[in-house]
C-alpha cells in the first residue's frame, strides 16, 4: 500500500519526467494519425501526458492496489496511461479498422490488461490498446531512446460515444463522491440512447455520401475518395494504405476518377486471382488488403510499379513490400 | 532541353508498352528552333496534320496541336509515304508551331521552372473494351540527356495539361 509520502514521491519524480511522455504521446499521436488518412479512416487526434494532479488524484484512489516497490524502475506496468492518445473517428465502422492498424504499428501485449473493448450498450464506449513503440523503431530513431518499452494508452472511440464518455468521467472524477446523482444517471441513460440513435444516422448519411462519391467524374484526390471508389468497384471495403494506392494508380492512369477505375480489372475475381499471384509468389497479405488492387493489375503494370516504387524514400510500407515480392517472383519465374 | 532523338530513345525503350510521348512544344530543341520546317514530310493534313522527321537513326511523327501548346510523337514504322511538297509542308508546321510555342508558354503558367515534362502514352492491351489511358509521367535529365521516371508534386497538373485533344488512334 502505499503511503501519503510515497504518493508525493512518485507525483514529484513523474512532473520531472513527464516530457518524455509527452513526447511519446506526441510520437504515437502522429505516426498513427498519419497512417489512419493514409488508410483513408478520417479521424480527430488528440493526445497527453497526464497532469500530475490527476496521477496523485489515481495513486490516492488506488494506493492498496500498489506498492512502492512496484514503481522502483519506471511507472510501468503499474501504470500505462501516463502517455495518452485518443483517436475520436467520425464512423463507427472505423473503429475495428483503426484498432488493427493500431496492433500493427505497434507492440501491443496480449493480456487483457493492454487490450480493452469496452461496449456497454447502455455506458461506456471505446477501445483501448496499450501500445509501446516496435523495438526496431527505436533503434531507427536516436532520439527516441528513451521511449523504450514506455507504454502509451491508444484510445480508439466515435465522436458520439466521446461526449457520453467525457460526461461521466467529468461526475465520476470530478464529483466528491464520484457517483451520479439521480438526476445525472437518468439523464446518461437519455444521452447513451440519443447517441446511439446519432450512430445509425450517421452510419446511413456516411453511406448515402459514399455512394454519391463513388458515382461522381471528379478526380479521385484523397484515400477517403480512393476507398469508396474501390469499394463500389469491388464490392467489398478493402483495408491498407490508400495513400501509396493512390500514387500508384495516379503514376500509371491519366486521371484516377470513379469512371477509370471502373474500366480496370478490379472485381472481386480479378482480386481473388490477385491473391492467388501473391500466394504464388511467396508473399502474405489479407484478404481484404489494398494490395489485392496492386496484384490485380500486376500483368497491366508491373514495370510501372517497379519504377514508380523504386523511387519511393524512406522504410517500404506494405505496398512497397508487395511490388518488390511480385517483382522477385517474376524474375524468379515463379509467377 | 531533349532533341526528337532523345524522345525516340525513350520510345524505343518503351516500346510495346506505350507509343506516344506527349511533350510542351517549346520543351523539344528542334520545335523550339524551328529547324524542322525545312525538312519535315507532310504525311497527313486535316485540322492536326502530321509530320515525319528525322530523329538520328530513328524517324519521328509529330503532330503539333497549337491549342494545346503540345507535340505528340511517335517512332514512325518506315512504310510508305506520300510524297508532300516541301514548301507546303513547311508553311504548315511553322504556322503551327509559331502558335504552340506561344500557347505552350501560357499552359505551363510558370509552374515548370526548368523542369521538362513528357507523357508516355500507351493503350492497355488486354483491359475492358473501353481501357483508360495509361500515362507515365518522365522527366528528361539534361545531365545525363536520359528521361526518368517522374513522380513529383506537379505530376496529377501535368497529366491534365499535356494532353492533346485526340484519341489514342491516331
Amino acid at each position: 500500500m502505499l503511503t501519503d509520502l510515497e504518493i508525493a514521491a512518485l507525483v514529484e519524480r513523474y512532473a520531472r519526467e513527464r516530457d518524455r511522455f509527452e513526447k511519446l504521446a506526441s510520437t504515437v499521436s502522429r505516426r498513427l494519425t498519419a497512417r489512419l488518412w493514409a488508410a483513408a479512416l478520417p479521424h480527430v487526434p488528440t493526445f497527453r501526458s497526464k497532469d500530475p494532479e490527476s496521477l496523485r488524484n489515481k495513486l490516492d484512489r488506488d494506493r492498496e492496489k500498489h506498492e512502492y516497490s512496484d514503481f522502483r524502475r519506471e511507472f510501468s506496468p503499474a501504470l500505462l496511461d501516463l502517455a495518452g492518445v485518443r483517436m475520436m473517428m467520425y464512423r463507427p465502422r472505423d473503429v475495428e479498422a483503426a484498432c488493427e492498424i493500431v496492433q500493427e504499428m505497434f507492440v501491443v501485449a496480449s493480456p487483457s490488461r493492454f487490450h480493452r473493448d469496452h461496449s456497454n450498450p447502455e455506458g461506456y464506449q471505446a477501445r483501448h490498446r496499450v501500445a509501446v513503440l516496435r523495438p526496431e523503431e527505436v533503434d531507427a530513431d536516436p532520439g527516441a531512446g528513451n521511449l523504450r518499452w514506455i507504454p502509451c494508452e491508444v484510445q480508439v472511440v466515435t465522436l458520439g460515444d466521446h461526449i457520453w464518455n467525457e460526461l461521466e468521467h467529468d461526475i465520476i472524477y470530478k464529483t466528491p463522491h464520484g457517483r451520479p446523482t439521480e438526476v445525472q444517471a437518468a439523464l446518461l441513460k437519455t444521452l447513451r440512447s440519443q447517441l446511439n440513435s446519432v450512430r445509425d444516422s450517421v452510419n446511413q448519411l456516411m453511406e448515402a455520401t459514399n455512394r454519391q462519391r463513388a458515382l461522381s467524374s471528379a478526380p479521385v484526390q484523397t484515400p477517403e475518395d480512393l476507398s469508396e471508389v474501390l469499394k463500389v468497384r469491388c464490392g467489398r471495403r478493402l483495408r491498407g494504405d490508400y495513400d501509396r494506392l493512390l500514387d500508384l494508380l495516379s503514376g500509371v492512369l491519366r486521371d484516377v476518377t470513379a469512371a477509370s477505375i471502373e474500366r480496370l480489372p478490379l472485381t472481386s475475381e480479378d482480386l481473388d486471382r490477385g491473391l492467388a499471384l501473391v500466394r504464388r509468389a511467396g508473399h502474405e497479405i489479407g484478404v481484404n488488403d489494398v494490395g489485392l488492387v496492386v496484384a490485380a493489375l500486376w500483368s497491366l503494370y508491373a514495370d510501372e510499379f517497379i519504377e514508380i516504387v523504386r523511387g519511393w524514400q524512406g522504410r517500404p510500407g506494405r505496398l512497397s513490400q508487395l511490388v518488390r515480392a511480385l517483382d522477385d517472383a517474376q524474375k524468379a519465374g515463379t509467377i | 532541353m531533349p532533341s526528337l532523338r532523345n524522345i525516340a530513345e525513350v520510345l524505343r525503350r518503351y516500346a510495346g508498352r506505350y507509343q506516344f510521348l506527349d511533350a510542351f512544344v517549346d520543351d523539344v530543341d528542334e520545335l523550339r528552333d524551328g529547324v524542322l520546317v525545312a525538312q519535315a514530310r507532310l504525311v497527313q493534313g486535316g485540322p492536326a496534320p502530321r509530320f515525319i522527321v528525322g530523329a538520328g537513326p530513328d524517324r519521328v511523327a509529330v503532330q503539333v496541336f497549337p491549342d494545346h501548346g503540345v507535340a505528340r510523337c511517335r517512332l514512325d514504322g518506315g512504310g510508305q509515304q506520300p510524297p508532300s511538297d516541301p514548301a507546303v509542308a513547311g508553311a504548315v508546321l511553322g504556322g503551327l508551331i509559331g502558335t504552340a510555342l506561344a500557347t505552350a508558354n501560357d499552359k505551363k503558367e510558370g509552374l515548370l521552372g526548368g523542369l521538362v515534362l513528357g507523357m508516355l502514352v500507351g493503350s492497355m492491351a488486354g483491359a475492358a473494351a473501353r481501357p483508360p489511358e495509361r500515362v507515365l509521367a518522365m522527366e528528361f535529365d539534361p545531365s545525363t540527356a536520359d528521361w526518368r521516371l517522374y513522380d513529383g508534386p506537379l505530376l496529377r497538373w501535368a497529366k491534365r495539361t499535356l494532353q492533346p485533344p485526340v484519341p489514342l488512334t491516331v
